[in-house]
């Protein structure tokens, strides 16, 4: 690459931080919008939610589209490369964290037509922890931490033994009283989109330990890390 | 070719046309021929010559200190420009270059003082402040951050000279900045952090930054504890209305239902008139009970406290509420040592313990039991309230003094004013002792009560 080319390769890599950076922030305002809408009854956040998500959705394509041309276009370095992957894949993540924000929404705007069954608490803890887990990851990915992104995977053990543990109880709910059926059942389905939220904090942990440390490559024509750029 | 041999080579030219031009006028005056030009040569050229070394050695003289000048005016510029150049005595023209040289040097290291100083000052201002503050060039780098600004930052090393977008996980400020160096006028906007839990707001401002290009301002004011503070004052006047609406409903509906009727069934009327009875009861509670906390809230009650025996009060409390306890069927019992010295407000301290065994009454379960402790502990005495009711969410557990709270909405009936503990936890501040609790879901909780 000669000096412009890669001064201009070097800003459209910038770039592509700042698209996933602008996607993370929506998917991470999702789903807190989706917890507040639950926790403080509100339809109005539910539905904000369930209409940004187009918005977010489009933001995917772009960047798929951003990433392909730049792979076209330039002759990427292993490291190039790998970075380029890694914000493609988490692309797929967020938009699917997206999805569950707006199945989170969709639960709390049914829950919120009847009278609250109980006292939320075990799945407010779940949403922060899920919450922290998306922030650690993205977090991971802008600094190129495979450390910070390894010490994610774990908390994910945490968050399925809350899910365990609201099952059961909604479960005793159900068996005392079958009218508390409709209700504790869509609770479930928030606690496990929460899990789920968890479950793909997880895999983009994972895709950037595997991006930074390089272990896993799965293209045969991706060159050595040492290749030089250009 | 430096200055001393270009002088030098003037001088040199100079004196030899000079010399040449006498040859000449002593050659037209004297009317000699051509020989007359050879002899007269060395009249004229000798002396040039003589002169010549001396004129080279002054030459070098004075080029030593002017090269002494150069040399120190360069040092100055390069780092040690502290060091004064030193000023010779002669009182030539290149003393006098030398004095304003060293002048200038010194005016020059003032001038960078003060500019450090102030640099510095500014930095550290900037550093400290609370507010979060970003300068973002027309570029969409980041030229300036400081340290509040980098915390909310995604990235842990320096994002200066970096794009905000690709540091700033906040898409509604990263376009707010956006359009500010695009053109468009001053914004200001809220921004919450939904992770974090902690909002802003936003004042995006162009601003001129080097080369005149249009730069932005992003200052970050949290107001986190504001919008609790908020929160919590339209959730007391919720709840205050909230509380009123209730009683007011049914005196409203009992009332209604006598006018209707004429008041023709005695017995009929009688149950509504108590209903009534006891709504107005319900609200003149929740009226003192307000009064009451706004009052040691603000500290406007004085204490008189006096020396007493606690088991008395204790014992007073207890009888006080002999037909409640009878009715809810629990159990209560006292075991305080006779007596328990205490020095406090007789009144105030009977109004912890009536909210205390209230509740624990309240919050029981038929053939529960209700135990009312006094000891010493540590020289100094403690009351306990244990109850064998429904127990408290661990999660609630600090939430309970807090005005209003309820932990199950379903017990609101049977529940007070939700105001009892507030004034519990305040009035045992004013006592300069305090009020804890300890719980265990579904087998009962105790309000431990130290002095």
């Amino acid at each position: 690459m000669t000096g412009s080319m890669e001064r201009h390769f070097e800003h459209q890599l910038d770039q592509l931080g700042a698209m996933v950076q602008r996607m993370g922030g929506l998917v991470e305002q999702a789903i807190g919008n989706a917890v507040r809408s639950l926790v403080e009854r509100d339809d109005r956040i539910a539905a904000q939610v369930i209409r940004d998500d187009a918005q977010i959705d489009q933001l995917e394509l772009e960047i798929d589209q951003f990433t392909m041309e730049l792979m076209v276009r330039y002759q990427l370095a292993a490291r190039d490369l790998r970075f380029v992957m890694t914000a493609m894949q988490i692309t797929t993540d967020l938009e699917r964290l997206a999805d569950h924000a707006g199945n989170i929404a969709q639960r709390a705007i049914e829950l919120n037509a009847e009278p609250p069954l109980k006292p939320l608490v075990d799945i407010p803890q779940m949403a922060r922890r899920a919450q922290e887990m998306v922030r650690s990851a993205l977090d991971a990915f802008v600094n190129r931490d495979a450390e910070a992104a390894r010490a994610v995977i774990p908390l994910d053990d945490e968050l399925d033994s809350r899910m365990e543990a609201v099952f059961r109880e909604l479960l005793s709910y159900m068996l005392e009283d079958p009218r508390t059926t409709r209700r504790a059942i869509r609770l479930i389905f928030v606690a496990k989109e929460f899990e789920r939220i968890g479950d793909e904090a997880t895999n983009i942990a994972e895709e950037i330990v595997y991006s930074v440390e390089g272990k896993i490559i799965k293209h045969a024509w991706i060159g050595d890390e040492d290749e030089p750029r250009g | 070719m430096s200055v001393r041999h270009r002088l030098l080579t003037v001088f040199a030219a100079g004196a030899t046309l000079a010399a040449l031009a006498g040859l000449g006028a002593a050659i037209a005056v004297t009317g000699g021929g051509r020989d007359a030009f050879w002899r007269l040569l060395p009249f004229f050229l000798v002396p040039v010559a003589a002169v010549l070394p001396l004129a080279a050695w002054l030459l070098r003289r004075q080029s030593a200190r002017l090269d002494e000048v150069a040399g120190a005016a360069e040092r100055a510029l390069t780092g040690a420009a502290d060091q004064p150049i030193p000023v010779p005595d002669e009182r030539d023209d290149l003393a006098r270059m030398t004095a304003a040289v060293e002048s200038l040097r010194a005016a020059l290291v003032a001038r960078v003082a003060a500019a450090d100083r102030e640099r510095t000052l500014l930095r550290s201002v900037i550093g400290r402040m609370r507010e979060a503050l970003g300068v973002v060039g027309a570029d969409g780098r980041i030229e300036l951050a400081n340290d509040s600004f980098r915390t909310i930052c995604s990235v842990r090393n320096d994002p200066v000279a970096r794009p905000l977008a690709e540091v700033l996980r906040a898409p509604a400020v990263v376009d707010a900045v956006g359009r500010v160096l695009a053109g468009e006028e001053d914004e200001q906007l809220t921004w919450a952090d939904p992770v974090a839990g902690r909002s802003f707001d936003v004042q995006v401002t162009a601003v001129p930054v080097d080369g005149g290009s249009r730069g932005a301002i992003v200052l970050l004011y949290e107001i986190t504890r504001l919008e609790a503070l908020e929160r919590v004052r339209r959730e007391f006047v919720a709840n205050v209305s909230h509380e009123l609406r209730t009683p007011i409903t049914s005196i409203k509906a009992a009332v209604e239902t006598l006018l209707e009727d004429r008041c023709s069934d005695a017995a009929i009327a009688m149950r509504f008139l108590g209903i009534s009875a006891r709504q107005v009861e319900r609200m003149e509670a929740l009226l003192a009970d307000l009064t009451d906390l706004s009052l040691i809230e603000t500290e406007a009650i004085k204490l008189e406290p006096v020396d007493l025996d606690a088991g008395a009060v204790v014992r007073d409390v207890i009888a006080q509420h002999a037909h409640l306890a009878a009715e809810a069927r629990v159990t209560v019992e006292t075991d305080v040592p006779v007596p328990l010295p205490l020095h406090a407000d007789r009144r105030r301290l009977e109004q912890v313990l009536v909210n205390l065994v209230d509740n624990a009454i309240k919050f029981n379960r038929p053939g529960g039991r209700v135990t009312v402790r006094g000891r010493i502990l540590d020289g100094r005495p403690v009351i306990e309230v244990e109850d064998t009711g429904v127990g408290i969410p661990a999660d609630a557990l600090d939430k309970v003094f807090h005005r209003f709270f309820r932990i199950d909405a379903g017990v609101r009936e049977r529940a007070g004013t939700g105001l009892g503990l507030a004034i519990v936890k305040h009035l045992m501040r004013l006592h300069g002792g305090q009020v804890r609790v300890e719980s265990e879901l579904g087998q009962g909780s105790r309000f431990v009560l130290s002095f």
